[in-house]
Order: structure tokens, then sequence, then C-alpha cells
């Protein structure tokens, strides 16, 4: 343990003066990198080991966003308080939602979050006295875009860690009994009704500071941008990708997906998307637990291995 | 007073009244069988005991607290614990994973704690050699005995066990019979559904017995074998 503590140290150090010796476009596509590592892990963290599938994601960006943007532009508070109320103002927003469809097992969950995101994208769009509606918000004040990468890899970090810890713990093994039969789950005394709520609105919280800083960061938003369903199709293909139910899934995909859209989108900007689908085909096709639970397998010690 | 009573307890699924005001009233350390035939309420019964359906009439006492309408996992955590007619193992989880659920939440035990106690119980009921291995992957014997120890891992004063036995050969009935035995004599008073006779009737000092949701027997086990009415349920009125 103490020997993945140090590799782990060190590469969060490195990762964090990476920017100096790699700036310009490099940093970019760092800060973006990071930035859906924790969206993804995020996503994973609820669903990947629940296995309740959360189609409405994007419902907390947008949440973000808007409280963050509505707190700093209309109230002028300090950026760190709005980005703060953010991850509040998605958790309750979560604890709302997740109360009554937590209850609903699989196509049903899908589909109420996929309506909830859509519903809030269509309050954002009409409640123009509030959000400006669809002309959208400009943020005045922003920070350096080093410092987004920092932050960005401050919390992707954090989740991952996170995820890590739960996985190790009494929640991990909660989450994981939910995920593989939820009656009997209780019968051993898991509280699975307020586990999963509880997971949701942590999640939701990461999500919606994620989500308020990237529409800070990009300076400008309007509620197609935030509430966007690619935002939520693309956490759930990253960590499909990478693997659900594992620390490091979410990880690798989110490197991955946003690695090849960045290379393909430049060099074959029509065919992009084909190649990007035709690359979760085969992975799911040959991985279906994903790459990073594959490759793991593969190197993993027999049965009864754990210390 | 006893441990665990049921009284008048109603159960509708839409028009079908599963269970018409059935009763039942466990003593401490006792054994209690309840048979009958298919579709005659025993599982619906155990549903509603243990708060997995919610009853439409009736009370469920344990330990002279009301607990209708409580959520299962309370439920399990205040020692009535229940397991599956159809074997649910945590399919991805190891043998040994699955007991320590059991014990970090239904007992709510630390880790390092729940570890132990998850190895000591699978050593008793006899899965020392599988520990390790996915669950998914053993027999179905070895999954009725699990099932038991992830029931025992939460730490439980009674157990109700649905068909426990089902599938089984008569060698290994024989074996869980002697298992049970054992759990009983530590103080586990146990409630066991069953379809097999021989089980149910071996093991039992008091039965119960259903019929489309009402019950129309009880006594000793050899009191409701030679009962007229169980007779008719079982095989028929000519038979009577």
């Amino acid at each position: 343990m103490s020997r993945g503590l140090v590799t782990g140290l060190v590469l969060a150090a490195v990762l964090a003066v990476l920017p100096f010796v790699w700036p310009g476009y490099h940093l970019s596509l760092l800060t973006i990198i990071f930035y859906w590592i924790g969206l993804a892990a995020c996503w994973n963290l609820m669903c990947g080991y629940t296995g309740y599938i959360d189609f409405g994601s994007a419902a907390y960006t947008g949440v973000g966003a808007y409280v963050a943007g509505i707190l700093m532009i209309r109230l002028h508070l300090p950026l760190a308080v709005s980005i703060l109320a953010a991850g509040m103002g998605a958790a309750l927003v979560a604890l709302a939602v997740g109360w009554p469809t937590l209850r609903l097992r699989g196509a049903y969950f899908a589909i109420a979050t996929f309506a909830l995101a859509e519903a809030l994208k269509q309050v954002a769009e009409e409640w123009a006295s509030l959000t400006e509606g669809g002309i959208g918000m400009t943020f005045t004040i922003r920070l350096d875009e080093m410092t987004y990468y920092w932050l960005y890899l401050g919390l992707s970090g954090l989740v991952v860690g996170l995820t890590w810890w739960i996985e190790h713990h009494k929640h991990g093994y909660g989450l994981k009994a939910i995920h593989e039969d939820e009656e009997a789950a209780a019968q051993v005394g898991v509280g699975t009704h307020v586990l999963k709520i509880k997971t949701y609105a942590l999640t939701a919280f990461f999500i919606g500071i994620l989500g308020s800083l990237e529409a800070n960061r990009l300076g400008y938003f309007k509620p197609d941008d935030v509430f966007d369903v690619h935002i939520t199709i693309k956490m759930v293909i990253m960590s499909l990708l990478g693997g659900m139910g594992t620390v490091i899934g979410p990880v690798f995909g989110a490197s991955f997906l946003q690695i090849i859209e960045d290379i393909l989108g430049a060099e074959f900007i029509n065919y992009y998307l084909v190649i990007v689908g035709v690359i979760i085909v085969v992975v799911i096709m040959f991985m279906p637990n994903g790459v990073a639970r594959t490759i793991l397998l593969r190197f993993k010690k027999p049965a009864g291995a754990e210390k | 007073m006893s441990l665990l009573t049921a009284d008048s307890v109603s159960k509708n699924f839409g028009a079908l009244n599963a269970l018409k005001g059935v009763g039942l009233s466990l003593e401490s350390g006792q054994v209690l069988g309840v048979i009958g035939p298919n579709g005659s309420g025993k599982t619906t019964l155990f549903n509603v005991i243990t708060g997995v359906y919610k009853a439409d009439g009736g009370k469920v006492t344990f330990e002279g607290r009301r607990i209708t309408g409580m959520a299962t996992h309370e439920i399990c955590r205040l020692g009535l614990v229940k397991t599956s007619q159809i074997a649910k193992p945590f399919a991805r989880m190891t043998v040994l994973e699955n007991v320590f659920v059991g014990g970090l939440y239904g007992r709510g035990l630390s880790l390092t704690r729940a570890r132990e106690d998850a190895y000591e119980i699978l050593e008793m009921v006899g899965l020392a050699d599988v520990v390790h291995q996915p669950s998914g992957s053993i027999n179905v014997a070895m999954r009725r005995r699990l099932e038991l120890a992830r029931a025992l891992a939460c730490g439980p004063k009674v157990i109700l066990l649905d068909e426990n036995m089902a599938g089984l050969t008569p060698a290994e009935i024989d074996g869980a019979l002697e298992l049970l035995h054992g759990i009983n004599k530590n103080g586990v008073s146990l409630v066991v559904v069953e379809h097999v006779m021989q089980a149910v009737m071996g093991i039992s000092e008091y039965v119960i017995v259903l019929d489309y949701g009402e019950k129309i027997a009880e006594g000793t086990p050899d009191e409701v074998v030679n009962n007229r009415r169980v007779i008719e349920a079982y095989l028929g009125e000519e038979y009577a």
C-alpha cells in the first residue's frame, strides 16, 4: 500500500508541474482531459458501482453552471463561494430527484433522469429574468488557464481517490451488493435506498462543481451547452470504455476518448465520430468489462490473493 | 412472551388474497415449521414479516416491538433475518465478501472484525475451502449454505429459512439438518418453510399448515400429518 501511495504522490507531483513543461495547446488538452476524468469518475462512482444508469447527469453540470453564474454575475459573490454553492445546489437537486427515482429499477431510472435534464434545460431557457434564457450568461471574472488545470487535476484526483477509498470500505461493499441483488442486500441489513441517495448526491456535488468551473473557464454558457445530453453520453461512454465499477476505469476511458477525439477531430473532421463509434463497438464486443478491468484481470493473481 | 408473533396478517395482490389473516408465534429457542402446498402463501408470509411486502392487515411483533411497516434492512439489524427461496448470492463477489457484507451492515462490525467473523462462519457451515471463489461459481448445495452463512453474519436471533433445502439430495439434506440443529443449539430460533417433508418434520417442534392463504392446521409434527384437512390439502379429498 505505501508503495502505491508513493507512486500516487510522485504521479501527482509530475502532473502538477506538467503545465510548465508543456504550456499552450497541450495545457488546454490536459485541462479538458482532467475535467472529463472528474466527470466520468463521478458517473462511475454512482452508476458503475450500483448499476443504476443515470442518463441525465448533465442536469448537474447545468445546475452547477447556473448556480455559479447567477451568484457571480447577478449577486457579485466571489468565485470560490459560487463554485461551492454550485456543488451544493447540484447535490440538493440530486437529493430531491433521487428520493423518488432511486426506487425505480433499471430503464425507468435512466428515463426519469434523462427527462429531468431536458426539463431543467427548458426551465433555464424560459426563466429568462433569472438566467437570460437562450441568450446565455457571460462571466466577467475568470481564473488563469493554469489554475483551471490544477483545479481539475485536484478534483479528479479527489473523486478517483474517494472511489478507491469507498471500494475498500463498508460503503463500497454495500454499493456492490446493491448492484448484484438489491433485495438480498436489504436482507443482510444494507439500507439500500439511503445508501444510493447519499452516493448520488455526493457525485452530483462534484459534477456541479466541475460543471460550474468549466462554464467559468469557457467564459460564456447557455442552456444548450451546460444541459447538453452529449455531456451525459460522454460520461457513460468513458466509464463503459474504461470499465464500470472500477477505480481506474474512468481515468483510462476519459483519457483515451478525449485524446482520440482530439487527434481524430483534427485529422478527420468528417469521419471522426464514425471512427470513435467503431472503437466503442469493438471495445464493447471484445472487452465487455471495459479495458481497465480486462487488463487488470490479466495481471491479477489467482483467487484468494487479497492480502 | 413470544419472540416473534404474527397476528392475523393479510396480504392481497390485486384480487388474489395471498394471506387471509394468518398468525404464528415463535418462542425463544424454538424451531417452527411452516408447510403447505405450492401457492399457499408461505413465502408471502415471510416477505410480509421481513418487510419485503407491506401487509394489508394485521401486525407483526419482534421481541415485543411492533415491526409492521419497518424496512427489511432495519428488521435485519434487529436480529430477524430471512434467507431467500432462490439463493441469491452476490455473484461477482467472493464467498467471503458475501458473508462479510452481512457482518458490516447487519451487525455493524468493523472491516477487520467482519472479516474474521466471516471466516469463522464459513468454517462452521463447511465452506472454508471456497472462501475466495466468486460466489457465482459454487454449486447449489454450497449456495444454500452460503445463504445461511450470510444470514448468520447478521447476528440473528431468528432466521426465517425459505426452502433452504430445496433441490438438495437426501444426503445433503441430512447435512443441512445437522447444521440447522447446531445453529439452533447456539440459541438462534428458526422458522423453516420447506417442501421436503422429511426435512421440516425432522427438525420442527411445532408446525403450522397453510393452504390458499389460510392456516388450516397446527400442532406437533405427528398431529399435523394425521390431520384430515392437511391430507385433503396435499392429496385431495378422496384420500382423507
